[in-house]
């Protein structure tokens, strides 16, 4: 019997994958079978997750998990209500009753926004905020004060290329550029030094300062209010020069979770289904 | 022979005396070790116990502090560790609370009654001897109507809210707020534009988030706007859905786009579809959609999981032009790799803010924008007042226990 559902099961999963060649009757068999069956499937476990424990059992029965309840008792009315409530959305497809299902809908979003909004402040706004006011100060490690340094004044040359001499400035021909570049440095250097000097450990460490550019140069880009041009326009490109990297990152991360669904599925097809590897 | 018996005698009795001294100098210094556990260490002073304020507290927990023992870690230095009771009144006995090392001046009690009234005691103890018990009460612990903790973020969201408010007034009375044009929406146009030139459907899909999530509403209304240019257009728009309130909401909005343009007619509520709430059927089943039907515009805006990259890459597969926008980072990539344009984030809100100029959604929006403004000026100031001074009170405001 076992090796019948496990046949059942490569079959469907070849038919899937045959979709890679070409839409043909093999998926569109497959994919039918997969909706269909999902409706009835969430149909069925809609009704026991959550109707029957939540509503049908405590009204009707007077049980609420597994425990009795009184007729009109505390727990009694909040189970009739949110059912009432979700009757309601149905009022849809009654066109002149329409507007009903809207008290519904205002509940339950008003609810979620008014139990949510206070801890996502504090979680993406408020933590935010405190760890990114962190001290760019570093560690007084030579080796890493140096590496630091050398790092710091080719970032900070090449914002104060990208953000103020380029955008001011111009360039028309090749000494110009190297001119161009060479106050940069120059400038990038005396940023460095300034941070250094009041710096509590006498440097400062590279990692923090690509976090607080990161972080100013992506609330940039999503400044909708002006233009994107001048100062504003370069933090914007720097924000989404770091946004298309963590994008990359997280491109690959996730591409290689889902080489390991692939794997799992051709396990199932050589292993649990054709024997051949162990 | 007597006197070989006394000399075997002499003998034996040299030998135990020679062993029993061994066996004494062998043994620990029992004698001292007594003589020490007779002292006990000297007692804790300045017993405190205040009621606990966390997050998370509900009147539970009890914070009792000390200081240490002269014997610990001076004097006499035996204190192994603390020991900590807790009495219900002077009239109930005292029961075990817990051990603290030592060396440690605090204690978090986590099994106090709400609102109950309790005495702590705390001794050191030097693995013989107790201390002289320190007693401290009573003391009871309360659930927190206001947790000061939280002060900072009452006062952003009162900020962020009055900020909301104030820009929703100004637009509701007509005032032009500004809304820089996002580029993606430029995009949205070109597509149902080529499409209309190949004759061939628009595929819209809004995600398979529920009604309450709010890229599904932005979804909607950006919706309203295509099925505008589309019924302008008389292209036909396809709207597949995962949920059932979704697919109602779709209806209406589709509907009333057609007729707002004068097109009632062209709308056709077959197109909008329900078709299956399991995330991965509702995936096959759109894909089954772009290659049959073969729609020259894919448009997914909205809240997406894991099946964005198989949405986008099939319509990329099958050649459509395709534009995606969703506020799910997670999924931002698969996105901005497979499709022509990409709303990121807030632009899908912003999208839908500047297309419909709803008070309410311009508003939040200029709200969310100065709001920026505020939280970059708050990092920039926490940036330079911590490179001065790392424990300062304005860091110190932003932190939650």
């Amino acid at each position: 019997m076992t090796f019948i559902w496990t046949t059942i099961g490569a079959l469907l999963t070849l038919s899937i994958y045959s979709f890679l060649y070409k839409d043909n009757p093999f998926y569109k068999f497959a994919e039918h079978l997969v909706v269909g069956v999902s409706a009835g499937y969430y149909l069925v476990i809609y009704y026991f997750n959550f109707i029957h424990p939540n509503v049908f059992s405590p009204v009707f029965l007077l049980r609420m998990g597994g425990e009795p309840i009184g007729f009109g008792s505390f727990l009694w009315w909040m189970a009739l209500i949110p059912g009432l409530l979700g009757i309601l959305l149905y009022a849809r497809f009654f066109p002149k009753f329409a507007w009903v299902g809207r008290w519904a809908l205002g509940v339950y979003v008003g609810g979620y926004a008014g139990l949510g909004i206070s801890p996502v402040m504090q979680a993406r706004v408020i933590e935010q905020l405190r760890a990114n006011a962190v001290s760019v100060a570093g560690v007084e490690d030579p080796f890493a004060a140096m590496t630091n340094l050398a790092l710091g004044v080719v970032i900070f040359a090449a914002m104060t290329y990208l953000l103020i001499v380029k955008r001011n400035l111009g360039t028309k021909n090749l000494l110009a550029k190297i001119g161009v570049l060479l106050v940069s440095a120059v400038m990038g250097y005396a940023g460095w030094w300034v941070l250094s000097l009041i710096s509590s450990t006498g440097v400062v460490s590279l990692t923090n300062i690509l976090l607080v550019v990161g972080l100013l140069g992506t609330l940039s880009y999503f400044f909708f209010s002006m233009k994107h041009k001048g100062l504003l326009g370069g933090l914007a490109r720097v924000g989404i020069a770091f946004l298309m990297v963590g994008f990359g990152a997280s491109f690959g991360y996730t591409v290689m979770s889902r080489v390991s669904l692939l794997i799992g599925r051709v396990s199932f097809l050589l292993h649990d289904w054709l024997h051949l590897i162990d | 022979m007597t006197m070989k018996l006394l000399r075997s005698l002499t003998f034996l009795a040299v030998v135990s005396l020679a062993v029993c001294a061994c066996a004494q100098d062998a043994r620990p210094d029992s004698s001292a070790a007594m003589s020490l556990d007779t002292v006990p260490p000297a007692p804790i002073t300045c017993l405190e116990a205040r009621d606990y304020v966390d997050n998370s507290d509900a009147g539970d927990k009890i914070h009792i502090t000390w200081s240490l023992s002269a014997d610990d870690g001076g004097g006499m230095s035996d204190v192994a560790s603390y020991q900590l009771w807790r009495s219900e009144g002077a009239e109930a006995g005292w029961d075990s609370l817990g051990v603290a090392a030592a060396g440690q001046t605090s204690y978090l009690d986590e099994t106090a009654e709400p609102g109950v009234d309790y005495y702590y005691g705390v001794a050191a103890f030097d693995g013989v001897n107790y201390s002289e018990q320190t007693s401290f009460g009573p003391v009871a612990g309360r659930t927190n109507f206001f947790q000061k903790t939280r002060v900072s973020v009452l006062v952003l969201m009162l900020v962020f809210f009055g900020m909301v408010l104030v820009f929703t007034k100004l637009a509701e009375r007509g005032a032009d707020l500004f809304v820089r044009r996002i580029p993606g929406l430029n995009a949205i146009e070109e597509a149902v534009g080529r499409a209309t030139e190949m004759g061939r459907p628009v595929l819209y899909v809004p995600g398979i988030g529920e009604i309450d999530n709010i890229m599904t509403i932005a979804s909607l209304t950006i919706l309203s706007h295509v099925a505008k240019i589309t019924a302008r257009y008389e292209t036909p728009l396809i709207v597949p859905t995962a949920r059932a309130v979704v697919m109602s909401a779709a209806e209406e909005v589709v509907k009333e786009a057609y007729a707002a343009v004068g097109k009632p007619d062209g709308y056709n509520p077959d197109n909008i579809r329900y078709l299956s709430d399991a995330q991965f059927a509702f995936a096959g089943a759109v894909n089954g959609i772009m290659l049959r039907e073969k729609p020259a515009a894919n448009l997914y805006m909205g809240a997406f999981w894991a099946e964005s990259l198989l949405l986008a890459e099939t319509g990329f597969e099958a050649g459509a032009i395709q534009v995606a926008g969703t506020a799910m980072v997670s999924q931002l990539p698969f996105f901005v790799t497979a499709c022509d344009f990409t709303l990121m984030g807030e632009e899908l809100y912003a999208a839908s803010a500047y297309l419909s100029r709803e008070p309410k959604l311009l508003g939040g929006l200029k709200g969310s924008d100065w709001m920026k403004v505020l939280s970059i000026t708050i990092m920039a100031t926490g940036v330079i007042i911590y490179l001065l001074n790392p424990d300062n009170a304005f860091v110190a405001w932003f932190s939650s226990q």
